[in-house]
């Protein structure tokens, strides 16, 4: 069945291509890259995608106005160039001449359309809340595209980045082909899309009529849900490109494989304690420090991670260049000072039965964090036996994702073990997270100051105004520890020699494919 | 017989629905929502909300039972709330995957395992009993997993004779239009899940052949033909054998009813694009439709399959009769 | 997940009949497989008689360390003693392994007894209730109520519980059917014994044996699947001491660090190895027809 309707589409993409005159392997070098990725994409659609896989296939789908690039600033994509006329009116100007994947041209039109059906809350759309200060898009000509902001919002060109909010798809063929969209995606990029087998891989090809040429013919993500088997595929030569997750110890042995290369860098993304503040216990700043003296930050790094991840110093990321700086620090690894902070804050043994008690009622403690990651899964495990030999009550809690973020959604959890990815700009990583009325404020933090700060940093486009505002909310956080952020995670790359000319993005990003050979 | 039939699929109803009933049961109990998997971590409350209801989530829960019987009635198995796909699409294209995996390992049990069992009853008591027995009882005390593994590392990774993952063309389709060369790369993918699968029901299989050859060289009849001078291998093939496909014909059930059970872990470490691999996700997601259409789907599978095994029981022996 | 015993579940006929066996002894398989698990037993009982190192000792800068004089298994993913870990899992194995059968007989064979002795609605409803448990996938059965319950040893107890006890009815149904016919059946209910007595008294000891076989080799496959539950995620909870859980990890480390998985796999199959040569000799014990020559 699927091979026959492959077929069909190889005929029809054959007609397609005499009629239409193009010349077969237009691209310079050629080749296949066979990618191996570790989920399913949920949805084709750039709108609805929440997944990693479903980004970077899209990616290359699709173009947003702008891209980012490797240090995190935009440049043109589909967008020419952009001026921003008020600090609440920002004007682009289009690239003429684009065609979507099936033929029809790209106008202002698809722009207007793409946003407009984003920030429509009937379309589910996981990301809206990135673009919701945008109060009206328009079309000011066929090639120019307003928009309109309620207030100034400095990292909206960030969220426009096609892996971000800002696929643009085609109005006409997603009103031609209604939900089947979503598995027919067409776009303006580099590569389209082929086909799609369900749990096992999806094959693009090379756009030759794009404004991009590609050298590769041929893209096929196939999907390998095991860590060890997608690292044994790469190892084994079945496929060219592994990226992260890897577990270490893949990782660790890879780099003695002659065949690949193992590219190592800084990601977007940190992993951290949650720290429930409504919870009675954890609501005393000191024990939450105390804590904080507990883990061994660097011992977890270096044995677990085994150098994957970088010891965090705070919440700012080391790839948000111009805000990172490493003099803002939390508490480190001192179990002195965290029995003494625990026992200024009321928790001694009174009754000497090896548990912290207070007021007749012992330190219970629960961490969770989900079964989906082993790392996280042994930290807790190390977690468990520190706090237990510090006099604590813990045990761990390790449930499938849902149950967890549900848990935090309703404030229920202690502590808990999660992470962020994709934090592309410093407000993406803290207003939601910290603000008192923040979608993402599970651990309950409410701080005027910390609520102004994060607002005014919205409204400021001025790199060293960002700066000093981001690292004082940093310092706030670092001091009262709503979260506690153990590591910055690494972003790895294993690629088989024989791939020439790609570019590992610490976003994740496999924006530069479209330069990628396989001779 | 036929009215035999027609009471066991008439059975099927209450059967079905009573699945239907617990899966439903089961996802009301559940912790974890659909729209959090959905929206990931971007959630917030209101958002959570507004989503419930446009699930469907925030109904009272006999309604949502009441109206998702409904649609079952009219063959609407729903969409995947993660996947924005038809249920019944998504299971037609992840199941004859899975079929494929479950009958070649089928038959890769049934081909080793039966004359092993045979073998080993013949030679009772020796070298080649013994050894086939000491592997049959690590057949069925291996964790599955850590087999496949194993495999992976030895065959695809050390050796690198065979692929570490995937499918290759569907096998039917390859042999239908006689491309040797998909034939053989379907082959290449599919030998190692296949035997990652099978090892416990060949290990099985051949502990019941050897009981039940050994079982019938005991039966007063088989003495009798012997005693009647038939040769040794007439008696073996013509009795015996023919007493073994009772367990033959059960592990056939068994391999179908529970060709999810370990396909489940297969499918994972193989990557194999198959049904268990869409089960686990969408439990993981708590994907709902999917969860419960796929419920449905394998419990009429099951049901379906037995029914075709109790009637192949009579078949195999006359001794059974139905009423 | 389902286990190696449906074969005889589903046979269709009635059991031997209750003829007391004779004296007769253990083969030589059934002894090994006895002494294995004696020895399992013992780890779980007296630990201290394998080892004095404390199981939840972590020492992080020596994990995945191979054996040494100090640690003879080596050390797991956090630097605990393997050995210690092995030996104190047992216990889990075993409970996991006991409870979960001996509550799925509990369920299926009162039920069985009830559907086989009373008949009519009661026979119909327990016997669908039977059908539709065993079309309901296993596996999903055990992922959706662990999910629900939590992970933990008891909601593997009752995931299997609810896994397994359907062919513990559908066997004894099946057999009190056959029973129940019988004269000294009829007997009794003629001298005016109550259906109580008459179940507990004649029908239960006629239809044992089965059962026991059944619940031995049975107990072999819920090791099994306690780790594949924990292979899938969702099995025991760390810290608690657990070979599934470790095999589960193991896997991960298979190139690194193999005695991980070799040492807890081995204990997986010696365990489930023991339970099946016990079930096979007790068949072989009670069942005539298998008796050695």
């Amino acid at each position: 069945m699927t091979v026959f309707l492959r077929r069909i589409a190889a005929l029809v993409l054959l007609a397609f291509a005499v009629t239409s005159g193009v010349p077969a392997g237009a691209g310079p070098a050629g080749g296949v890259l066979r990618i191996g990725i570790d989920v399913d994409a949920g949805t084709l659609d750039p709108r609805l995608a929440n997944d990693t896989t479903a980004r970077r296939v899209i990616e290359q789908v699709y173009d947003g106005l702008i891209e980012l690039d490797a240090q995190l600033q935009p440049r043109p994509a589909l967008a020419e160039s952009w001026t921003q006329v008020s600090p609440t009116v920002w004007v682009f100007r289009l690239r003429r001449g684009v065609r979507f994947h099936d033929g029809t041209p790209f106008t202002a039109e698809d722009v207007v359309f793409t946003f407009q059906t984003i920030l429509d809350p009937a379309l589910r759309a996981p990301l809206r809340g990135l673009v919701t200060p945008i109060s009206k898009v328009e079309a000011v000509d066929e090639a120019t595209v307003r928009f309109t902001l309620s207030a100034p919002y400095a990292p909206l060109l960030r969220y426009l980045d096609g892996s971000q909010a800002g696929g643009i798809v085609s109005k006409r063929a997603v009103e031609r082909l209604g939900a089947q969209f979503a598995s027919n995606p067409v776009g303006t990029g580099a590569f389209k899309f082929v086909s799609w087998q369900r749990n096992s891989r999806i094959t693009l090809e090379a756009n030759t009529s794009g404004w991009r040429r590609p050298s590769l013919t041929q893209i096929i993500f196939n999907i390998i849900p095991d860590n060890s088997t997608r690292a044994a595929a790469v190892e084994s030569g079945d496929v060219d490109l592994i990226h992260s997750p890897l577990s270490p110890q893949d990782v660790r042995r890879l780099r003695t494989v002659s065949r690949v290369s193992v590219t190592q860098m800084t990601g977007l993304g940190h992993t951290y304690l949650n720290i429930n503040m409504s919870d009675p216990i954890l609501r005393d700043v000191r024990v939450r420090r105390a804590i904080a003296h507990l883990i061994p930050q660097t011992t977890i790094v270096r044995q677990i991670y085994q150098e994957m991840d970088r010891p965090a110093n705070s919440i700012l990321l080391p790839a948000w260049t111009g805000i990172y700086t490493d003099d803002i620090t939390q508490p480190g690894h001192d179990i002195a000072r965290a029995k003494a902070l625990l026992a200024e804050a009321g928790w001694t043994d009174s009754n000497r039965d090896g548990v912290l008690d207070q007021g007749g009622r012992n330190f219970s403690l629960v961490v969770r964090t989900h079964s989906e990651d082993p790392n996280r899964i042994q930290i807790v495990e190390l977690l468990i036996s520190i706090l237990r030999s510090s006099g604590i009550e813990a045990r761990a809690e390790i449930t499938e994702f849902p149950a967890l973020v549900q848990a935090l959604i309703a404030g229920t959890h202690q502590i808990a073990l999660v992470g962020w990815l994709g934090l592309v700009d410093p407000d993406r990583g803290m207003y939601n997270q910290f603000h008192s009325k923040g979608s993402q404020n599970w651990e309950r933090y409410t701080n005027a100051r910390v609520d102004a700060l994060l607002d005014e940093g919205r409204q400021k486009a001025d790199p060293a105004e960002r700066a000093r505002i981001y690292r004082e909310v940093a310092r706030i956080i670092a001091a009262d520890l709503p979260y506690y952020i153990l590591t910055y995670q690494g972003y790895i790359v294993v690629v088989n020699r024989r791939v020439q000319g790609f570019t590992p993005i610490p976003s994740g990003s496999f924006r530069s494919l479209w330069q990628t050979s396989t001779p | 017989m036929l009215r035999y039939l027609a009471r066991r699929l008439l059975l099927l109803v209450p059967v079905m629905l009573g699945a239907a009933l617990i899966a439903f049961a089961l996802l009301l109990l559940i912790p974890g929502d659909p729209a959090v998997a959905l929206l990931g971590q971007e959630v917030s409350g209101p958002e959570l909300a507004r989503f419930r209801h446009l699930l469907g989530l925030d109904r009272p829960v006999p309604v949502q039972f009441g109206l998702y019987l409904w649609r079952l009635a009219q063959g609407d198995l729903g969409s995947s709330i993660t996947l924005h796909a038809p249920v019944l699409g998504l299971i037609g294209s992840t199941l004859p995957a899975t079929l494929e995996l479950a009958i070649v390992s089928l038959l890769l049990s049934i081909g080793a395992g039966i004359p092993l069992g045979l073998l080993a009853a013949r030679r009772r008591g020796g070298l080649l009993d013994t050894g086939t027995m000491v592997i049959a009882q690590l057949g069925v005390s291996m964790p599955v997993f850590w087999l496949g593994v194993l495999l992976i590392l030895l065959f695809a990774v050390q050796l690198d004779w065979l692929p570490s993952f995937g499918r290759g063309p569907a096998l039917v389709a390859a042999v239908a239009s006689g491309d040797a060369a998909g034939i053989l790369d379907s082959l290449r993918h599919l030998i190692l899940p296949a035997f990652t699968l099978a090892f416990f029901n060949l290990a099985l299989l051949t502990r019941l052949t050897r009981w039940a050859v050994l079982e019938v060289l005991e039966e007063d009849y088989v003495r009798t033909a012997r005693a009647k001078g038939q040769a040794e291998r007439v008696v073996m093939y013509r009795h015996a054998l023919r007493n073994a496909l009772l367990p033959i014909i059960t592990i056939i059930g068994l391999q179908f009813g529970n060709a999810l059970g370990g396909a489940v872990v297969t499918e994972t470490i193989y990557g194999w694009p198959g049904m268990g691999r869409l089960v686990v996700q969408a439990i993981g997601q708590r994907d709902f439709p999917v969860l419960q259409g796929a419920v449905l789907v394998l419990a009429l599978l099951f049901s379906v399959v037995n029914v075709a095994v109790d009637l192949a029981y009579g078949l195999a022996d006359p001794r059974i009769r139905y009423e | 997940m389902d286990s190696p015993t449906r074969a005889s579940a589903t046979s269709k006929g009635a059991p031997a009949p209750a003829v007391r066996p004779r004296r007769r002894r253990l083969t030589l398989s059934a002894r090994v497989g006895s002494l294995l698990l004696a020895v399992v037993a013992l780890a779980a009982v007296f630990p201290i008689a394998f080892t004095r190192a404390n199981p939840e000792q972590v020492d992080i800068m020596s994990r995945l360390a191979p054996p040494t004089r100090a640690h003879p298994l080596g050390t797991d993913n956090i630097g605990r003693d393997l050995l210690a870990r092995l030996v104190y899992g047992s216990r889990v194995s075993l409970l996991v392994a006991l409870v979960s059968v001996g509550g799925a007989v509990v369920l299926g064979v009162t039920l069985g007894l009830l559907a086989g002795y009373y008949g009519r609605w009661t026979e119909a409803g327990i016997m669908r209730l039977v059908d539709v448990f065993l079309a309901f996938p296993a596996i999903l059965l055990a992922l959706a109520l662990v999910a629900t319950l939590g992970a933990g040893v008891s909601s593997v107890i009752i995931a299997l519980i609810l896994v397994f006890w359907t062919q513990y009815a559908r066997v004894v149904h099946g057999a009190t059917l056959a029973v129940k016919e019988r004269s000294f059946v009829e007997a009794a209910r003629a001298i005016g014994a109550g259906d109580g007595r008459i179940l507990l008294r004649h029908v239960l000891p006629n239809i044992i044996s089965p059962i026991v076989i059944l619940a031995t080799l049975g107990m072999g496959t819920a090791v099994v699947a306690e780790s594949t539950l924990s292979f899938l995620g969702i099995g025991v909870q760390p810290p608690t001491p657990s070979w599934g859980w470790t095999l589960a990890f193991g896997t991960r480390y298979l190139r690194d660090a193999p005695h991980l998985a070799t040492f807890s796999g081995l204990a997986i199959m010696a365990t489930v190895l023991g339970f099946n040569l016990l079930g096979d000799g007790i068949r072989d014990l009670l069942d005539p027809r298998f008796r050695a020559q």
